[in-house]
């Protein structure tokens, strides 16, 4: 098992090189530079010229490829353009609340999707499972930025409920802190629980299918049983690999939400930073993030053993 | 009751949306206290879901349409149709099932030991350890090597042989009074096929249950049981004891069947098989289901259903060539 996991972290370093390539010259591309941004209207070679050779932007490309990933596999991201900040802590700390928003959000989609996905594989092909199957429809189907927008409004407009504005960290203020997080965990949640409603009600109708349930009943298993302890944990693997899958994007940050409730995140870090083409914050994030979705991979991967026993890496 | 089983006019149904059709039609058959009941009869032709439904197995789209099961239960004579919940108290534990394939038949992530004291828990407040032990022993009773070891072992670790009597293990633990074995040899190779038979044959005398053989084996069926019905398109076309159906069956489909059987120092060039097919996509003849099959059919065959009648004692027959109502025509 060990062996297997360091092979797995060892593959991580092809990835991440390709990943930091790509992101490296896609922000070339983009038009538009952090100078620009920076000196506004009074613009002149003269202080162009002295910026470009602070930030090192005079070297040719290669080198500031290279001066760039050889302080980065040293955890040293450099400093943002912009606020002069150290990039590194900066990310630590806005990936934190990502990673709140995004524990939050998968337990609400797993606490809603898992138990109507079941339901709906017991009652399927009954007015039961045709409710929740539109309620997954609508999950799967309705954007963020959409329900995130109507919820706010039917709060504020309807309940007259505000949520705090301002971001404050957990162990500062729990509950206001929740109060923040809540909605947006909501929406991402209830979005997500869309497809592991889908996931599970297929997972559990085709291990029901299987000939090991008919043993199973003719055993003389109550129903309760054959559902939880024998369809739905065979049935897991799909459903584990999809919220997986999810928690891996969300971690990348979830921008639309972040933006939507001023959740100051890492997906919110990134936006910001693509639109003051502040480079190194940009690849900072994209690193860490392509990091972060390949851990989670890796961690799911790892969780399949304990689920069957059949699959054993060597 | 001196039968441990009489099952009475049994239909089943496929459900569809719009429509109903009956598979299964007018079966009516007895066990004895510690007989051995074979049913033969080739794919499809409602054996399985016959077996099935005496427990009520049988899933959506099947249904049981009519009929009564009588069961000689502890609780004294049942129908296990008209059942709900309590059937629970049956399955498993008075009456017990093995499977066509043993390799699908357990789940595959939970360990033996787990499964066969799984139907324990169910029937019995053992405790952990009698529960284990009684497993194990269970395990020896079916002739397998270092069962200890083999407990704390997942299905997919173990051959096809292994789990069929693995499963025969998990069906006689409760020591039920009635085991229904749905083909319980036919995924397996031949040599494991005689010894998994071997070892019925010897149960079935130490532990003093009533068998239901299902197969499409006329050997299976010679080596294990004392009488059998033959199925064809969801009725039994002919039933008598075992001797009989070897020696003098009456029904042609039941001597088509025998004539198929090919054995060792065969000369002749090719194999022998009953023209036709079977009746296939809901189609049901209107006269007897074998008609256009059948080297015998008269002219009353066509549009006539024939009646399963008793022609000599014990042996019950679906044919006009024995019905003498029919003889004129």
């Amino acid at each position: 098992m060990w062996s297997y996991i360091i092979k797995r972290l060892l593959g991580l370093i092809p990835v991440l090189i390709g990943i930091s390539l790509c992101i490296f010259l896609v922000l070339q591309l983009i038009p538009g530079d952090v100078i620009s941004g920076l000196l506004g209207i009074e613009e002149n070679p003269e202080l162009r010229a002295q910026l470009e050779k602070k930030f090192g932007l005079d070297q040719p490309l290669y080198k500031q490829y290279w001066d760039w990933i050889s302080k980065a596999v040293r955890g040293n991201f450099g400093r943002s353009f912009r606020t002069d900040n150290e990039i590194f802590p900066e990310i630590i700390a806005r990936f934190k609340i990502t990673a709140q928003l995004t524990v939050m959000a998968a337990v609400i989609s797993c606490l809603i999707g898992i138990p109507l996905g079941i339901l709906s594989a017991i009652k399927r092909n009954t007015w039961v499972d045709g409710i929740v199957r539109i309620i997954a429809l609508l999950g799967v189907s309705v954007p963020n930025f959409a329900s995130a927008t109507l919820l706010v409004l039917f709060l504020s407009l309807v309940l007259n409920y505000y949520p705090p504005v301002g971001y404050v960290g957990f162990f500062n203020n729990a509950s206001v802190n929740m109060k923040i997080m809540i909605l947006p965990a909501i929406i991402l949640g209830t979005s997500m629980s869309g497809s592991v409603m889908r996931m599970t009600r297929s997972s559990v109708l085709e291990v029901l299918r299987q000939d090991f349930i008919k043993t199973v009943r003719a055993k003389g298993a109550s129903e309760k049983i054959v559902i939880f302890k024998h369809a739905l944990k065979n049935g897991l693997i799909p459903i584990i690999t999809l919220i997986g899958m999810q928690i891996g994007s969300l971690l990348g940050g979830a921008v639309v939400a972040e933006q939507i409730f001023s959740i100051p995140g890492l997906g919110l870090m990134t936006l910001t930073a693509i639109n003051q083409r502040d480079y190194p914050v940009v690849q900072g994030c994209v690193l860490f993030i392509a990091f972060v979705y390949v851990l989670v991979n890796l961690i799911v991967d790892i969780l399949y053993t304990y689920v069957d026993p059949r699959i054993s890496y060597k | 009751m001196e039968n441990i089983l009489e099952v009475k006019n049994l239909g089943i149904d496929l459900v569809t949306r719009d429509s109903i059709r009956r598979l299964i039609d007018d079966v009516s058959f007895e066990v004895g206290i510690k007989q051995s009941y074979g049913i033969v009869g080739e794919s499809g032709c409602g054996k399985s879901i016959t077996a099935m439904s005496i427990m009520q197995l049988l899933s959506y789209p099947l249904k049981t349409g009519k009929g009564e099961i009588f069961f000689d239960s502890d609780a004294g004579k049942v129908d296990l149709l008209s059942m709900k919940k309590e059937i629970r108290k049956i399955r498993g534990k008075e009456i017990s099932m093995i499977f066509q394939e043993p390799m699908t038949a357990l789940d595959p992530i939970f360990t033996i030991e787990d499964q066969i004291i799984e139907t324990l828990e169910f029937h019995t407040n053992l405790n952990k350890k009698d529960m284990r032990d009684l497993a194990l022993e269970m395990l020896n009773k079916v002739g397998i090597p270092r069962a200890e070891q083999l407990l704390g072992e997942y299905p997919h670790q173990l051959s096809g042989g292994m789990l069929q009597r693995i499963m025969i293990a998990i069906a006689l633990i409760c020591r039920p009074k009635l085991l229904i074995a749905d083909e319980p040899t036919t995924a397996l190779d031949v040599t494991i096929q005689a010894q998994i038979l071997d070892l019925m044959n010897e149960l079935k005398e130490s532990f003093d249950t009533s068998i239901i053989m299902i197969t499409h084996d006329l050997g299976v069926i010679a080596e294990t049981c004392e009488k059998v019905a033959v199925f064809y398109a969801g009725q039994i076309v002919e039933e008598t004891d075992v001797v009989r159906m070897f020696h003098g069956a009456a029904h042609p489909y039941t001597s088509g069947l025998l004539r198929a059987v090919t054995s060792l120092g065969d000369k002749s060039k090719s194999l022998y098989t009953i023209p036709g097919m079977v009746p296939v996509g809901g189609y049901i003849p209107k006269g007897c289901r074998f008609e256009d099959r059948c080297d015998r059919a008269k002219k009353i065959c066509k549009n006539n259903p024939p009646e399963l009648l008793e022609i000599e004692e014990g042996h019950k027959c679906r044919c006009w060539l024995y019905n003498e109502s029919g003889d004129e025509k």
